[in-house]
């Protein structure tokens, strides 16, 4: 889904931008002189303005800061002669941002999260390491066969027992006898 | 063993329960083979009916064991007082107490619906925050999310909650580049890191809810009880819209609490974990209940996948007492909305608890562990006996009638000997089994009505029991679909068959007559066979089997029709099947629902959807600072990592995003240069096409 341009075409009915980045009254400058801007210039203008809706740059500060960039690159642009105006504006952007973030960060709309940067206005993914072990039990690999072999240790004690086992031995004699009788 | 514990009041009370339970569910298991064995037409004497008096015994055993428990909690609950409720050691005036210990709320994700999670770790946060304790306890957001669209969505909503909420460094989010052992390696990983911070943990599942209060008392029994190591709730059912989910949701209302009651006279201090919604004593966790790997192959090796039945046992065996607090409100989770959704979901717990056979006779279990262990295995193996009891009686019932009868079995005999069948012998049976089965579910509808007065919770006395009719009529017909796959689960799982570990659907949405057919086709198929031929060669033995046969053939609409949120909203509208929640619902679930209904404009800055997670990454600066800022420190790559890496991003610069698999999106999303890279180039093209691949509106055209 595209970004929306909605905002922006809001926007530019309501304080239009264009002129040659700083004059005092940009839309009827705009409007009597419309080849003043080339629409290089112009889409790299929308280009700047959409960077910084999306980065939750309230309007009239993102025009302020969309005619400094657009300034700056106009200026880079002159000493660096055939470089295009959308790239020209965007790294010119970039450069005003990083010299305004801490100011920007102090504005009402870093609520809404102004990050540009890894440091998070203090914010934390996650709390200091405290390292602890957590070591598995070693486990039975053949529980079944041990299990066996277990009752079986546990029962040679008892059997070994010589009235236990004659108790056992005359049980099993009388339960062999019943069988066959009753059979 | 830690010997300290050993001697608890309740362990001599729980022996002694024990062995009635056993004895009384011998008795009647006994009693029931001799009637079944009467009612053949051998009495038992061949080798096909002894074997299917075996089947019988071991069915009608797990069905008694049920029932029995379903007794011990209607009379628990009857008595109103139960001396060995974990909750009653902690008394009602001592709830102010306040907490001395810090507790960590962990919510282990994996390709969860983002905004779901989020609305419901929210409203627990202000629950918390509202009974005045938020400050003993951290939120962490655990997350194993392979899909890189759902990992982006997790951090920014993180990222906005904690904006929204003022929670910075109040919840915390971890993504596990490596899901090693699933949820209970992702708590793992939790312990080692940071489980020395905290006394203790709640670990919640995706779709687990608990209210502030609930929290607070649960924390206040183990304190007050410095002998459990875990404590776990029993979590009712909200919020479901679909037919079948809904009569689950009922169920698990009226039902549920006289089977939790029942569960907790039998165990005690040795009770289940079911994974969420419960709280565990930290050190003791990290010291005793590492899961180890078994060995050998998955399905029946590898890593544990229930692991919680085995963390319960492990903290038993190391002396600590594992509770049941079966009395305790607020706890919620939500259901399968649809019968394929819960097969799904069965499927991957009958692997699970077919494992745990593997470690019935590990050393120092205690008993009541390895029956549970036995227990969990039994409720998909039982399926499967069923299925091969129908098909034995189906054998005898074709030999039968294909066989001449022998009227002189014994030689120079006087008189024939005819074949008798006792019709009444077979009543008194299907009557008992009857009992059995549905005996608890009239005696919880009496126990609200009569004993905790509740019935208009429910919408008042009639339209409960309307309820209660209308969800036995689904339950019969759904028994035989759920045991015709709980069959194939436990066969395929045998077979050594593997099932991955995908997240479940847990959002409303309906089964489409492609997938029902997908899914129940065979069964249709098998259900018209076995009926056909039942007709054909044994017309009286085909009329018994009526009530199993007609679901199998009729699965497909029913699955269908179950899953629909239509008729499920028209029982709602016409009262059926209310629960207390829906009539009179808590606060946190009023706001869930609220907040549910707003969610779609809740989490999304831009109008890039929410759900397009690394497209969002790469276009908004927001996210993409974000994320390149929760990323690894920069590391040195082997150059061809480096080169196959800036391949991919020239790929995703030139083709747009659709054109990325998961796999490529991923490793884009694991380096935070080409991240960067990819950002601002992607803000300085002049190519149109390329701007519109990413979501941007061509500004030639705006203009």
């Amino acid at each position: 889904m595209p970004i929306s341009h909605k905002t922006i075409n809001s926007s530019r009915s309501q304080t239009p931008p264009l002129d040659s980045f700083g004059a005092d009254n940009p839309t009827v400058h705009c409007e009597r002189k419309p080849g003043l801007i080339s629409p290089d210039w112009q889409e790299a203008f929308h280009r700047v303005f959409l960077y910084l809706q999306t980065l939750n740059v309230p309007e009239d500060k993102a025009l302020e800061l969309t005619r400094e960039a657009l300034r700056l690159a106009s200026s880079n642009q002159r000493d660096t002669a055939g470089s295009l105006s959308i790239p020209e504006a965007m790294r010119a952007l970039r450069e005003l941002l990083t010299k305004q973030l801490s100011l920007l960060r102090k504005e009402s709309f870093s609520q809404k999260g102004v990050f540009l940067h890894e440091n998070l206005n203090g914010l934390s993914s996650m709390p200091p390491l405290k390292r602890g072990f957590m070591v598995p039990d070693a486990i039975d690999l053949i529980p079944w066969f041990t299990f066996l072999v277990r009752s079986l240790k546990s029962a040679v004690p008892i059997v070994s027992r010589p009235l236990i086992f004659l108790i056992l031995f005359i049980f099993l004699l009388l339960l062999s006898v019943f069988l066959t009788l009753w059979k | 063993m830690n010997q300290i514990f050993v001697n608890a009041a309740w362990v001599k009370i729980s022996r002694i329960r024990r062995i009635f339970l056993i004895t009384i569910i011998l008795i009647t298991t006994v009693v029931a083979c001799l009637f079944m064995s009467n009612i053949l037409p051998h009495k038992g004497s061949t080798g096909l009916e002894v074997a299917m008096v075996l089947v019988f015994g071991a069915l009608f055993a797990w069905i008694s064991i049920g029932f029995w428990m379903a007794m011990a909690g209607f009379v628990t609950l009857m008595r109103k007082h139960d001396r060995f409720a974990i909750t009653s050691t902690c008394a009602e005036n001592n709830r102010q107490g306040g907490l001395s210990s810090r507790t960590a709320i962990l919510i282990p994700i994996c390709n969860e619906e983002v905004e779901r999670v989020f609305t419901r770790l929210r409203i627990t946060y202000q629950s918390l925050e509202a009974t005045g304790k938020l400050q003993d306890f951290d939120f962490f957001i655990l997350s194993d999310s392979t899909n890189p669209d759902t990992w982006i969505e997790e951090e920014a909503a993180w990222a906005a909650l904690c904006q929204t909420l003022g929670a910075v460094n109040r919840i915390f989010y971890r993504h596990r580049r490596v899901n090693l052992k699933y949820k209970s390696g992702n708590i793992a990983d939790f312990c080692r890191r940071w489980g020395k911070n905290y006394y203790y943990m709640i670990v919640f599942d995706a779709d687990s809810m608990m209210t502030g209060h609930s929290l607070i008392r649960m924390l206040q029994v183990m304190e007050q009880n410095q002998t459990i190591g875990i404590l776990q709730t029993a979590p009712l059912g909200v919020n479901q819209e679909s037919a079948i989910a809904r009569v689950q949701q009922f169920a698990n209302h009226v039902y549920g609490p006289i089977f939790v009651a029942g569960l907790n006279f039998i165990q005690l201090g040795d009770a289940f974990f079911w994974g969420h919604n419960a709280v565990i004593r930290v050190a003791p966790f990290m010291k005793h209940c590492s899961l180890p790997r078994l060995s050998g192959n998955p399905p029946l090796g590898g890593n544990i996948l229930s692991h919680d039945f085995v963390e319960a046992a492990l903290m038993r065996r190391a002396g600590w007492e594992v509770w049941l607090a079966y009395d305790l409100e607020g706890s919620y989770e939500e259901l399968p909305p649809t019968l394929l959704e819960e097969l799904k979901r069965d499927r991957r717990w009958c692997q699970g608890n077919i494992q745990h056979m593997r470690l019935l006779f590990s050393k120092g279990l205690f008993p009541a562990h390895r029956a549970l262990f036995l227990h969990g295995a039994m409720a998909y193996v039982s399926a499967l006996l069923w299925f091969l009891f129908l098909s034995l009686s189906t054998a005898e019932a074709i030999v039968e009638a294909i066989r001449v009868p022998d009227y002189f079995p014994i030689m120079r005999s006087l008189f024939p000997t005819w074949p008798v069948w006792h019709p009444q012998w077979a009543l008194t049976l299907l009557a008992s089994t009857g009992i059995i089965l549905f005996l608890p579910k009239f005696l919880s509808l009496l126990l609200i009505i009569f004993r905790q007065k509740r019935s208009k919770e429910f919408g008042g006395i009639i339209k409960l029991f309307l309820g209660v009719i209308a969800e036995i009529i689904f339950s019969f017909l759904f028994a035989p679909i759920r045991m015709l796959f709980h069959s194939k689960f436990v066969f395929i799982t045998l077979m050594g068959r593997q099932v991955g570990w995908t997240s479940q659907q847990r959002s409303e949405h309906e089964t489409s007559w492609f997938e029902a057919i997908r899914f129940h086709g065979s069964g249709m198929v098998l259900g018209l066979i076995w009926g056909t031929a039942l007709f054909f060669i044994n017309r009286s033995f085909f009329w018994w089997n009526i009530p199993i046969i007609v679901p199998l053939i009729l699965s497909i609409p029913l699955s269908v029709l179950s899953s629909s949120i239509g008729l499920g909203k028209l029982f709602q509208k016409i009262g059926l099947f209310l629960i207390p929640e829906e009539i009179n619902p808590p606060r946190e679930l009023h706001l869930l629902q609220t907040m549910t209904q707003n969610q779609e404009t809740s989490f999304a800055p831009t109008s890039i959807s929410a759900k397009e997670g690394f497209t969002r990454a790469v276009v908004d600066p927001n996210i993409n600072a974000l994320h390149r800022s929760l990323l690894r420190k920069k590391r040195k790559l082997m150059p061809s990592i480096m080169k196959r890496r800036q391949e991919l991003l020239e790929k995703a610069l030139t083709q747009g995003p659709k054109t990325l698999s998961p796999k490529e999106k991923k490793e884009l999303l694991l380096d935070p240069q080409c991240l960067l890279q990819l950002h601002e180039r992607l803000w300085e093209t002049l190519d149109y096409t390329i701007a519109q691949k990413w979501g941007f509106s061509p500004e030639r055209n705006s203009l």
